[in-house]
């Protein structure tokens, strides 16, 4: 049989400096599959890199090749196997099965939910069939765990929620002024956060960026840097009556906004809503500014109570997601148990057509005084007593490899029908049109994962 | 015929009432499971009984202009009516349109007959009163539902009560809304007051005006408060809170007017 095998090492295995050494750009998937394909025997192979996760998928006769396609990888890479103990992982069959269905749900990302994973897992299966290394199983695999993804965002809440304190802010402005476009944001100092949240507030539409800094080289760095604008500190109460979103972040140990500055800023905006993001510790809003009319005041701890909250709700949805994605990975083996057992069945038949059609025809040499019609009724009895014969086991060995009846196994079964007929088990190898060349034999890895069964 | 689209169409907004109060109560941790999900369906199906009930009225000669209850139902079906569009985006306010809906719909069916065989003195100016106050009260309807789902939104975002799910409409495009529903209904409801006192100078003369004093009073309160939204946003730029109480106001003034009329009947 077939076995599905899904390897490699991510956030939850390995650091970022070991998972970088991996990354693979989409220039290189070509060489580096069709080398691991070759080197590791896998019948077919994908590869997906993002910044949490670099993931062989792969198909091969049983789990052995997982460990061989791991060592070959990091040969590729030049990385000293033994930094690599304990990092990687490699699944098989079910598993490995349910593990790929896991990724594309994004249940296995580091912010579970998020929606970046699918469109990355599209791009990578679209690049390892363009590249000619896909076959049917990872074909059906991939497929159906994008469907299941797509059913699992919109049957559960699980990507409902901003899950990061910049996504939460653009979420609060969305919900105050609806689209951003057109609106102005206001980043007043120049700490990561605040830009982060900037980069955020332009990718949904905020028209105009100005940064307010008191020192002017970080300031219009950091406005080079986000495509805003700098302006002088002096210039700070003129750009609040014109701004829709303020974002603060210097390392003032005082508020730098206070109830006096704000009162002419809002006569100023004819009471226009303003929105005060404070992410600086001590906070550059006074709290007092909160009170004003028209005026939407989230400090750090505001915005990080959200955060946690949409995490915890998106943790409670994923055993939801999970139950979902349960049925559709149990239909995908399913498949593969039943289309394993197609070449026995037919090798089964050929088998019958054999010997039928040999007695027959030492059966016809002994009558020689049969006219046509009677030669062809006892070439039809032959024939049909093979098909009544052969039925029912047949029968049985579909529904028992579909799992849909209770034991036998289908896999038992299978075996004991090759043994019992001689014949060559479909359940026990990888069909000749399913493998490539596996010409050269990889070494074995010394400080790779055994495979985990499933 | 008549019963069974009021009943049938009662238990329709019935059933909106519940399936949006049951959304809006309800956790959105736990998801939109069950009834609440159909608040829109069985809306807009009461609306399209309701409608169908005021046209059995109207063929049975109790017109939306015949008295205070049938005008009352054709207003709130035209209020229901003009929500349904802005129903995905303002789920929140189904859960004040749809009780609406059906008080309207019990006022016109079951008080019809109880409001008189017609308008007293029934000219052409007080079918144009009657009118242009059914389409005002419908407006303001709306408006206040905006106005008040404005206020519970800002309140939630102000204390920091953080909602998942959908925002629906922002903050600032209820307040432009709100604006513009009373942009469009205050000079139809002055159309109202004026037809309103030439219809009561008409049948009586000036003497005639002290007998609606209180509705006169309580118009001249909803026109100021509408009026004076309009004024205020224009000179200073008064929108948000104060926009929308005063809308509430407005709205508040006009339900007196119906009460008092209807009391009066």
């Amino acid at each position: 049989m077939s076995t599905l095998l899904a390897m490699g090492l991510n956030h939850k295995s390995a650091p970022v400096e070991l998972r970088e050494r991996f990354a693979v750009a989409t220039e290189e998937h070509g060489p580096i599959l069709q080398r691991i394909r070759e080197r590791a025997e896998l019948a077919e192979v994908m590869v997906v890199s993002t910044c949490n996760r670099v993931e062989i998928y792969g198909v091969a006769k049983d789990l052995t090749p997982g460990p061989r396609a791991l060592a070959e990888f990091a040969q590729l890479r030049s990385i000293d196997p033994g930094l690599l103990d304990g990092h990687l992982f490699v699944r098989g069959e079910a598993d490995a099965a349910r593990h790929i269905f896991r990724v594309a749900a994004s249940l296995e990302s580091m912010v579970v939910g998020e929606p970046q994973i699918l469109g990355q897992l599209k791009d990578a299966f679209a690049k390892a069939k363009e590249i000619g290394v896909v076959g049917p199983i990872l074909d059906r695999c991939l497929s159906l765990a994008i469907k299941s993804a797509k059913r699992v965002r919109t049957e559960t809440e699980i990507a409902r929620g901003a899950a990061s304190i910049p996504s939460v802010a653009v979420d609060l402005a969305t919900r105050i002024f609806g689209n951003l476009t057109g609106c102005t944001v206001l980043i007043v100092g120049a700490g990561e956060m605040a830009e982060q949240a900037a980069v955020h507030l332009r990718a949904s539409g905020a028209t105009e960026i100005v940064v307010v800094n008191r020192s002017e080289e970080r300031g219009q760095t950091l406005a080079d840097k986000i495509g805003g604008r700098y302006e002088r500190w002096e210039r700070l109460e003129a750009q609040l009556t014109r701004a829709d979103v303020v974002v603060t972040s210097t390392g003032s140990t005082l508020p730098v906004i206070d109830r006096s500055t704000i009162r002419p800023v809002m006569r100023a905006r004819r009471q226009r809503p303003l929105f005060f993001v404070d992410i600086a510790v001590p906070r550059d809003v006074d709290p007092a500014v909160g009170q004003a009319d028209h005026v939407f005041l989230y400090n750090v701890d505001d915005l990080q109570s959200i955060v946690h909250d949409n995490l915890r709700i998106r943790a409670g949805e994923a055993e939801r997601a999970d139950a979902l994605i349960h049925d559709d990975v149990e239909a995908f083996l399913q498949w593969m148990r039943s289309r394993s057992v197609g070449p026995l069945l037919g090798k089964l038949q050929h088998h019958g057509r054999t010997v039928v059609d040999a007695e027959v025809k030492r059966a016809l040499k002994r009558l020689p005084t049969l006219d046509e019609k009677q030669r062809a009724v006892v070439e039809q009895m032959g024939r049909a007593i093979m098909q009544k014969l052969l039925h029912r086991p047949m029968t049985n060995l579909r529904k028992a490899a579909d799992g849909t009846e209770e034991p036998p196994d289908g896999v038992a079964l299978a075996d004991a029908l090759a043994t019992l007929f001689d014949l060559e088990s479909g359940m026990s190898g990888v069909s000749s049109d399913e493998r490539s060349g596996p010409e050269h034999p990889a070494p074995e890895p010394t400080t790779l994962p055994r495979p985990e069964p499933s | 015929m008549m019963l069974g689209l009021f009943i049938a169409s009662a238990l329709l907004y019935g059933a909106a009432s519940v399936a949006y109060g049951s959304e809006r109560s309800h956790d959105r941790e736990d998801g939109r499971e069950g009834i609440e999900r159909f608040g829109r369906l069985f809306l807009a199906f009461g609306a399209a009984l309701h409608f169908l009930a005021i046209g059995v009225q109207c063929v049975q000669g109790d017109h939306p202009l015949k008295n205070i209850f049938l005008a009352t139902s054709f207003a709130t079906w035209a209020a229901v009516l003009g929500y349904l569009p802005l129903s995905r985006r303002l789920s929140a306010l189904g859960s004040v349109m749809a009780p609406i809906g059906l008080v309207g719909l019990v006022l016109g069916v079951v008080f019809s007959r109880v409001g008189g065989s017609g308008v007293p003195g029934a000219t052409a100016l007080a079918s144009a009163h009657v009118t242009l106050a059914a389409i005002g009260f419908a407006g303001f309807t709306l408006a206040a539902g905006v106005a008040g789902l404005y206020l519970v939104v800002e309140r939630r975002l102000r204390n920091k009560v953080f909602r998942r799910g959908s925002p629906g409409m922002s903050l600032t495009g209820l307040d432009r809304l709100q604006h513009l529903l009373v942009l469009l209904m205050t000079p139809v409801f002055t159309l109202a007051i004026v037809t309103g006192v030439l219809w009561i100078l008409e049948r009586g003369g000036p003497e005639h005006l002290g007998g609606r004093l209180f509705e006169i009073i309580v118009g001249a309160i909803a026109w100021a408060a509408s009026a004076g939204l309009l004024v205020a946003r224009a000179v200073w730029g008064t929108r948000g809170r104060r926009s929308a109480i005063l809308t509430l106001v407005s709205f508040a003034a006009m339900v007196l007017i119906v009460i008092s009329y209807g009391v009066g009947a």
